[in-house]
């Protein structure tokens, strides 16, 4: 079998990730094999692996050199997660549900003598909206005294961007996307008024740190080397931690009506057509048993609910908005369902990105699904954002074998709305084309018209 | 008395402090921040030494002030 190395894995010298066919493999070098092999035999380990905060890990059968894995002095392996997914794309909830799962991780390990070498956002993947902590590597052997060397990561990629969104309503993700690093501190203080630094944390965490930190470039204070530091004792460690953890955990986006989050309790459809196409949806899905579904435009995550009713295994869902996106993890949360949702733009998904362009995997190459719904989504990119109507629906079809596509007739009220302002230009924008466009990509199982305005879902396949 | 005990926490602080590098650079704000929170935590230990000592000196007086027949003092007049 052959190995690939995880593109992303190459920061920290003391191992790296891998991948043989199916497996995540790790490999480990030198000391920290022992500090993992005892980590691995401990209590702490076996109770946060079982309350589902971190990624479940064993030695791997095999000797590393079986492999051709030079100087492994220690070869792990991890449990998978359906979905990897990226800090720019977690809703707001996303974000400060990992934040807060990385303080309690941390200060759970602090009591056993352990601690985390890093606070990297990417450290920390998602089982539905459950926050799972995957890098094991990190887990490193508490020395008494010792700083905290992940906190300014911790708020570059936690609590800067959460920060940003919860004091003024703006989304970070597009410029966490371009970064990758997060929104640092000393970009985040210019914008901050008074009545946000009346928050000790906030001072004490981005304020201060940015302050000193350009005090320290002008030559005005001097930082001593990591020998001569005078220590930082556990009690002040954990005090930073349960700090951090109060402000984060009071965050909330402000209340804000968008085009999409009243959209479910106010679209134009009457109930009985909305459980019309709930029961078609599921109807297709019965019949699939899909393991992995794609819901385009999922909105605050109605139909993914039903799909997950219906049998299928795990639910991604993509909503361009940030704040339906929240809802619809909101939801997942409450309901605690096997269901994703990301801030994802289908007219711009996320790129293949960082290190050779290769460290973070663009939307389609991690699109690995079974069954796709895109309900009231396609009009949004035909009309709205101007995308040829055959390359949308080839592009759909491609991103599963199998789905249910809703089409949105012209003479519908959203599109009729969405064209007032505006020349219409889509001569091509018809049922009858759309049709003959999913059938030049698929076989066509069925359809059915579920609104008065003349909506109708089409169920594809395109195994054949 | 609180000079000595904030040397001698200095003093253990030489002993306990170990080279930490890591893989990632920390950030010269965050150390900075955080050398500014070990000072005050060696203020406050040097200090909470200071006021046991003064409360010591203190609950000694007043046991010996409300001493008990059981522990050889007079009973109290009713």
């Amino acid at each position: 079998m052959t190995i690939e190395r995880i593109a992303a894995s190459y920061r920290d010298r003391k191992g790296y990730v891998f991948t043989s066919g199916d497996r995540i493999l790790r490999s480990i070098a030198g000391t920290a094999a022992d500090v993992q092999r005892d980590f691995l035999a401990s209590k702490v380990y076996e109770r946060l692996v079982a309350s589902g905060r971190l990624i479940g890990t064993r030695i791997a059968p095999e000797d590393p050199a079986a492999l051709g894995i030079e100087a492994a002095a220690l070869l792990l392996e991890h449990e998978r997660v359906p979905f990897i997914s990226y800090p720019y794309e977690w809703p707001f909830a996303a974000l400060r549900s990992a934040a807060l799962l990385h303080l309690d991780l941390h200060r759970e390990l602090l009591e056993h003598g352990y601690t985390l070498s890093d606070a990297s956002a990417y450290n920390i993947q998602f089982r539905g909206a459950a926050p799972v902590f995957i890098d094991i590597l990190s887990v490193e052997r508490y020395v008494e005294g010792a700083y905290w060397n992940g906190h300014r990561q911790f708020c570059d990629q936690f609590l800067s961007p959460l920060l940003l969104s919860a004091r003024f309503g703006v989304p970070y993700h597009a410029a966490y996307r371009g970064r990758l690093e997060g929104l640092s501190s000393t970009e985040l203080v210019p914008l901050l008024r008074l009545r946000d630094k009346l928050s000790l944390q906030t001072v004490l965490n981005i304020v201060l740190p940015a302050r000193l930190e350009s005090a320290a470039r002008r030559g005005r204070v001097h930082v001593r080397g990591a020998g001569s530091r005078r220590p930082l004792p556990r009690s002040s460690l954990r005090g930073m931690l349960a700090g951090l953890r109060r402000l984060i955990g009071r965050l909330s986006l402000p209340l804000r009506d968008t085009d999409w989050t009243s959209y479910a309790a106010e679209n134009t459809y009457r109930e009985t057509e909305r459980a019309a196409k709930r029961e078609f949806v599921a109807r297709a899905i019965r019949a699939a048993a899909p393991r992995a579904v794609l819901d385009l435009g999922c909105n605050t995550g109605e139909y993914s609910a039903a799909a997950l009713e219906a049998g299928a295994g795990y639910v991604v869902g993509a909503e361009a908005d940030p704040v339906a996106a929240n809802l619809a993890f909101l939801r997942a949360e409450r309901e605690r369902l096997a269901f994703l949702p990301i801030v994802q733009d289908a007219a711009n998904p996320s790129p293949s990105q960082g290190w050779r362009e290769a460290e973070r995997a663009s939307f389609t190459s991690r699109a690995r699904f079974d069954f796709l719904t895109a309900l009231a989504f396609e009009h949004h990119l035909a009309i709205g954002r101007n995308v040829p109507l055959d390359e949308l629906v080839r592009w759909m079809v491609a991103l599963a074998p199998r789905g249910v596509i809703e089409f949105v007739q012209k003479t519908d009220s959203t599109v009729r709305k969405m064209l007032s302002l505006r020349e219409d230009i889509f001569a091509d924008y018809t049922e009858e084309n759309f049709r003959n466009l999913l059938t030049a990509n698929a076989r066509l199982v069925e359809s059915l018209i579920v609104s008065q305005e003349g909506r109708i879902l089409f169920q594809y396949d395109r195994r054949e | 008395m609180a000079g000595r005990v904030a040397l001698a926490v200095f003093a253990l602080s030489l002993v306990l402090s170990t080279p930490a590098y890591a893989y990632l650079d920390p950030g010269t704000g965050s150390i900075l921040v955080q050398g500014i929170l070990a000072g005050i935590a060696v203020v406050s230990a040097a200090v909470a030494a200071f006021w046991s000592r003064i409360r010591r000196l203190f609950t000694r007086r007043e046991s010996r002030d409300r001493r008990t027949p059981e522990n050889g003092g007079d009973a109290p007049h009713p």
